[in-house]
């Protein structure tokens, strides 16, 4: 009996059929409401932080471009940085809290796994299709929006940093889908799945004694919305290095022990 | 006949506590329609789950086309195209759409896609349909959709798991008639159901599973066929004294009523001594009783009967014909 279908598998045949999976994931996601209204409501709120600032924050110089002091850019900012951090998960664990489960429920991925594609690529293909949409629909283009109105307001705008932020935000994003994908393995009902990815996420905030052990400042994904932070006002630590590189780790983790038990899985 | 379509030696499968498959042993015949038979719970879906790598066995392998099914290996289900019993595709997506989508995941089927397509939706008839959404489509345009799909990657056998359950009389005819090309095609098709009717229709061969096991497999013809001597007598029904009259018949050894076929009609089995004499006057002998004779023909056995008495569920006296 097979004990390892990796290890003889060619190659091709280990991504047998992504290409088509993924072509047809990423149409069903751009017909998604929830992503038009995720990108809608993200790019509302974005531009609303530069729109309240230019009127509200302390400025100098007498041009239309306001010139304000780094602490207040650092505001501005780290608002951004915060905003697109935590809506953004919330908007991926609602996006991608069904995306196994549905289709298991409706005999889909039994349709789909009977044709000569590897379950790996159904996972795979469902996995990146939903980290890009979210990346494209919660932080590149509404970020985008965001940017090109924060350069139009105000001068100095760290544009920089602000793309190695969101640099980091979509390593979030594609964390959170990967994960939650992963999850829709082994648990078969959206409610548990749901509760699963909000604790991961939303655990070290309510519970302080895990904020409080030293490590997990510089290891926990939950922590990469603050990562996201530090790069974008320019206050980086190593953290903001360790916590990216932890999350695609356990990422990585997580969907290659989903992909060794969906192998497995009675359809 | 050359490679089995489709072979299974000792396929053993649990569930916990209950044995679903206890040493499957099955042989297809390949360019064969292959009826797969059995009361719930025989086993037949999960025998078919293994055929399609949906499932592990215990013990046990299987063949397709002489291709070893293993179940990570997705070049073994190159050469299948498959209908689950209750199909579903994602509702936003046109007929066409499901066609072309599935027909890319054959990248090695010979003919161009747009070509596989057309001819899939002409043959099942939803051409016309083929531009709507598949999520408004009615139950017998989706099993149709079904079967169009399941010959996108040009397949040398077709797994239908109850192709006909949700459709009417007009629908069941049309799948039957699809099976009948499919055959012509030279396309294997192994074909799961429940309706005996229909399989009889269709089927070159069957196989019977109760308990995990296939407890009766052959060619249609032979398993339905009696021993030489045995006529089935159709009359118009009531048939009052018709048994008492032919059993007084010095030629006639036995009678046995069979099911009644349809309302207003009786039919019995007559085992005679002599067949080329009773040819000539077991007709006449019905006549004379008085009976209004429909048909008289050498016996061969419904499939129903045949089914109810493999499984045991016959107790009226056509088991023993059977078995005679």
């Amino acid at each position: 009996m097979t004990a390892w279908p990796g290890l003889w598998m060619a190659e091709a045949e280990l991504l047998a059929g992504y290409p088509v999976l993924l072509d047809k994931e990423l149409h069903e996601a751009g017909r998604s409401k929830r992503i038009v209204a995720f990108f809608i409501i993200t790019t509302f709120a974005l531009v609303l932080i530069p729109l309240i600032g230019y009127g509200r924050v302390e400025y100098f110089g007498d041009g239309f471009r306001h010139e304000v002091s780094s602490r207040n850019m650092d505001a501005l900012v780290g608002t951004w940085a915060t905003l697109v951090g935590f809506l953004g998960s919330l908007m991926v664990i609602a996006s991608t809290v069904d995306a196994v489960s549905h289709e298991r429920s409706l005999g889909i991925i039994a349709w789909v796994v009977t044709k000569p594609v590897s379950r790996l690529s159904y996972l795979f293909a469902k996995a990146s299709a939903h980290a890009m949409m979210a990346c494209a629909a919660i932080v590149i283009l509404p970020s985008a929006v965001w940017c090109l109105l924060m350069v139009a307001l105000f001068r100095e705008v760290p544009v920089a940093n602000i793309i190695v932020a969101a640099g980091i935000l979509c390593i979030e994003m594609t964390f959170l889908s990967f994960v939650i994908v992963a999850l829709g393995v082994p648990l078969r009902s959206v409610t548990p799945i749901a509760i699963i990815a909000l604790a991961l996420w939303f655990l070290p905030n309510v519970v302080p004694e895990i904020e409080r052990l030293r490590w997990t400042a510089n290891v926990l994904p939950s922590y990469l919305p603050i990562a996201a932070v530090g790069v974008a006002i320019d206050e980086a630590g190593s953290y903001t290095l360790t916590i990216p590189l932890a999350s695609v780790a356990v990422a990585a983790v997580a969907f290659v022990g989903a992909v060794l038990a969906f192998e497995r899985q009675e359809l | 006949m050359g490679t089995d379509a489709i072979r299974c030696e000792g396929l053993r499968k649990r569930y916990g506590r209950v044995q679903a498959l206890a040493g499957v042993d099955l042989a297809m015949p390949a360019g064969s329609v292959f009826g797969f038979l059995g009361p719930n719970g025989a086993g037949k879906t999960t025998t078919i789950k293994v055929l399609l790598g949906l499932s592990q066995p215990d013990a046990g392998r299987c063949w397709i086309d002489g291709v070893p099914v293993e179940r990570f290996n997705p070049r073994s289900r190159m050469e299948v195209g498959y209908l689950a019993q209750d199909p579903s595709y994602p509702r936003w997506m046109t007929g066409r759409e499901v066609l072309t989508f599935v027909g890319r995941l054959y990248p090695a089927a010979e003919r161009p896609i747009g070509e596989r397509v057309a001819d899939a939706l002409t043959l099942v008839g939803l051409t016309e349909a083929a531009d709507r959404a598949c999520g408004g489509y009615s139950a017998g345009m989706r099993q149709r959709l079904g079967i169009a799909q399941a010959l996108m990657g040009d397949p040398k056998l077709v797994v239908l798991d109850e192709p006909s359950s949700s459709l009417d009389p007009v629908g069941r005819r049309d799948v039957i008639e699809i099976l009948h090309t499919l055959r012509a095609r030279g396309i294997s098709v192994f074909y799961s159901t429940h309706i005996l009717d229909d399989v009889e229709r269709v089927a070159d061969s069957v196989a019977i599973m109760k308990g995990g096991r296939v407890i009766r497999q052959g060619d249609m013809r032979a398993l339905t066929a009696v021993s030489a001597g045995r006529y089935r007598v159709t009359v118009e029904a009531p048939a009052d004294g018709l048994v008492a009259r032919l059993r007084a018949l010095s030629w006639v050894r036995d009678v046995v009523p069979a099911v009644e076929e349809h309302a207003g009609r009786a039919a019995l089995f007559v085992d005679v001594d002599d067949e080329t004499f009773a040819k000539r006057a077991l007709p006449r002998a019905v006549i004379d009783a008085n009976a209004v004779l429909i048909g008289c023909e050498p016996a061969r056995f419904r499939l129903e009967d045949v089914f109810l008495e493999t499984i045991g569920e016959r107790d009226d006296g056509v088991a023993g014909a059977l078995d005679g």
